[in-house]
């Protein structure tokens, strides 16, 4: 199986993209942009599908960020931890899942396994040969997570979700704001990872950032330096 | 008494939970489960009983605004007391430690108690777990009700394994425990629960598949009865009797009349004590062997016909038999053609299939439906409630 592009010419010249398999922490310190590169980096290609665990933004923001064309709208699907607190009744869509709360990892769980029946039945409606899905997670952010749930519950539920996103061959990014945790918590949610994007904000020039991308395997990309025009990654030379 | 209302389940645990037991549902990750606890709290409340239901992770209205997408939805009158996630935040807001937290629950519960007597407790407790501690959660609920008499039902995501789940009851005194885990065998697309402990009746720990229907219920499977025995006994004839849709393989064979070549296939008319069944029949001609034991795979019990009234018949089917005993498998007998003359009597026909007086042995016309569904009454109780294949 091919790894997954980044759009990180850097990261896919020098490894191919991310490998199938992977779960990639993306530890950034606030107002460094985690969200947009997580976008960028979760993008779904033009076989790839997105699914993006929210407790930060709902179903709607998501959708705006990934901007995606309505002939490639199949390929987003979303589980809004939040607006489910604000609108009780809001019922699921096909695409769209709801649950209670950031600490309604049962329905999460079950939500998750929704989706990824949904997308093979998306892919057999749409006539496409069986095959090994190709499927990138986005769970945004780690750190919301931890605001209502003891860290040692998270571990063990994300620990089972990123074994889930191998068995399956796709690929997992979760954001970590690196200033909203302590050394202990970044190092227990390191262990769910075989990979690490590391952002820094350039001390001279604060729309430029800085990203280190790091696998357990030893490869690495060091200093990329870039910046966001509108949603586009602008890498510098 | 409350039902389940999942009646392959209230069938197994002798037709519901008992007043005053505590019943825990521990879902595995993933699994799409929690249609036992919700069509259990549909069953109290459609019963008249009086619930508190403890939601903390959401708000009542969510909460019911989920069931109603369900078959189990309820409605929210004076019989159904609901402490939400708002519950949840005052009291964190207000207590510091763990110990005050569960002294503030305590006296919440109490007071509704005095407002209105409880039949029944609804505790999704994962949150609780989270916050005062798994032990201490699960015993104030378990406390409280068997001071008050209330029945207990918990919801609990575990996030470990069996292990944990062993520990954690065994600090706790349910009275029943069913775990409802992914996958069954080799079929990854149904799920399974298993009733791991029950103080009530006697039970083996055994997995049962389910599926989740469209509309959101829950419908146990016996995924795959096969139907053998030697050729001419009413394998076929067998499946169409009790199938509401079949599709048959036979085609006319040197002697004239019809045989099976492939496999017989069959929904039957109604579940069966609340399953829903499938049928496979096989040949029954020797040169199929490598066929029949092919489709024995993965049998989850086993009818084996044989023509009443033929020693040749049986002595003919021995060999599939015995393919069966090997496997493990449980099996009944079915003893076809009763309205012949010249039946065998019980003793020569377990003498020469070597039965034990356990192995249930029915006469039948294979042409009679009750009689037929008879059969499969019968190694569905074998195959959930006996202890066949320990």
């Amino acid at each position: 199986m091919d790894p997954f592009k980044t759009g990180i010419r850097k990261i896919d010249e020098k490894m191919g993209g991310i490998l199938p398999g992977s779960n990639v922490l993306l530890l950034a310190p606030p107002f460094a942009d985690a969200e947009r590169l997580a976008v960028h980096l979760a993008q779904p290609g033009n076989s790839d599908y997105t699914i993006v665990l929210s407790a930060d933004q709902d179903a709607q923001e998501i959708a705006m960020d990934f901007g995606l064309p309505e002939s490639e709208g199949h390929r987003l699907w979303i589980i809004d931890c939040i607006t489910k607190t604000m609108v009780p009744t809001i019922p699921d869509g096909e695409q769209v899942k709801y649950v209670g709360s950031p600490v309604d990892l049962t329905g999460i769980g079950i939500k998750f396994t929704k989706i990824l029946n949904g997308i093979q039945r998306t892919e057999a409606a749409r006539n496409n040969l069986p095959g090994t899905l190709r499927i990138r997670v986005c769970v945004n952010s780690l750190s919301s997570f931890l605001i209502y749930t003891r860290l040692e519950v998270i571990y063990r539920f994300f620990h089972i979700l990123s074994a889930r996103i191998r068995r399956v061959n796709g690929i997992g990014i979760y954001i970590l704001n690196s200033e909203g945790v302590d050394e202990k918590t970044i190092s227990t949610l390191k262990q769910l990872m075989n990979g690490m994007i590391e952002v820094k904000v350039d001390a001279a020039d604060p729309t430029v950032r800085d990203l280190c991308y790091q696998m357990t395997n030893g490869e690495s990309v060091p200093s990329i330096r870039y910046r966001f025009s509108g949603n586009d990654l602008a890498e510098e030379p | 008494m409350i039902y389940t209302g999942i009646t392959a389940l209230d069938e197994m645990i002798g037709g519901g939970v008992p007043a005053g037991k505590r019943v825990l549902f521990s879902l595995a990750p993933g699994v799409d489960g929690q249609q036992f606890m919700f069509s259990t709290l549909n069953c109290a409340h459609r019963m008249g009983k009086r619930c508190l239901v403890i939601v903390p992770y959401t708000s009542a209205e969510a909460f019911l605004s989920d069931l109603s997408t369900t078959p189990y939805g309820v409605e929210h009158d004076n019989r159904m007391i609901i402490l939400d996630t708002n519950t949840f935040e005052e009291i964190e807001a207000r207590s510091r430690t763990p110990e005050e937290k569960f002294a503030a629950w305590e006296t919440r519960i109490d007071a509704v108690y005095e407002r209105t007597s409880l039949d029944a407790v609804f505790l999704y407790c994962n949150r609780l777990c989270d916050d005062i501690g798994t032990e201490k959660a699960l015993s104030l609920f378990t406390e409280w009700c068997m001071r008050r008499g209330a029945t207990l039902f918990v919801e609990y995501l575990n996030l470990y394994d069996e292990k944990h789940l062993d520990a954690l009851t065994a600090s706790n005194p349910f009275d029943l425990v069913i775990s409802i885990g992914e996958g069954y065998g080799n079929l990854l697309f149904v799920n399974h629960f298993k009733v791991r402990h029950v103080t009530w009746t006697s039970l083996p720990v055994r997995e049962i598949p389910y599926v989740i229907r469209e509309d959101g219920s829950v419908s146990p499977q016996i995924p795959k009865i096969v139907v053998t025995g030697p050729v001419d006994a009413g394998k076929t004839t067998f499946i169409q009797t009790v199938s509401e849709n079949w599709v048959s393989s036979d085609r006319i064979g040197i002697s004239g009349s019809p045989t099976t070549v492939a496999m017989d296939f069959g929904h039957p008319l109604v579940s069966c004590r609340g399953f829903e069944i499938t049928l496979v029949g096989t040949p029954g001609q020797e040169h199929f062997g490598p066929i029949i034991n092919h489709l024995l795979t993965n049998a989850t019990g086993v009818i084996f016909i044989v023509d009443g009234t033929s020693v040749e018949s049986l002595c003919r089917g021995m060999e599939i038999l015995e393919t069966v005993r090997q496997m493990g498998v449980p099996f009944v007998i079915a003893v076809n053609k009763r309205e012949m003359p010249g039946q065998l009597s019980d003793a020569t026909l377990r003498t020469i299939m070597r039965l034990s007086e356990r192995t249930p042995l029915s006469h039948i016309s294979a042409l009679n439906r009750e009689e037929a569904m008879g059969v499969i009454d019968a190694l569905i109780v074998l195959i959930t409630r006996e202890t066949f294949m320990e």
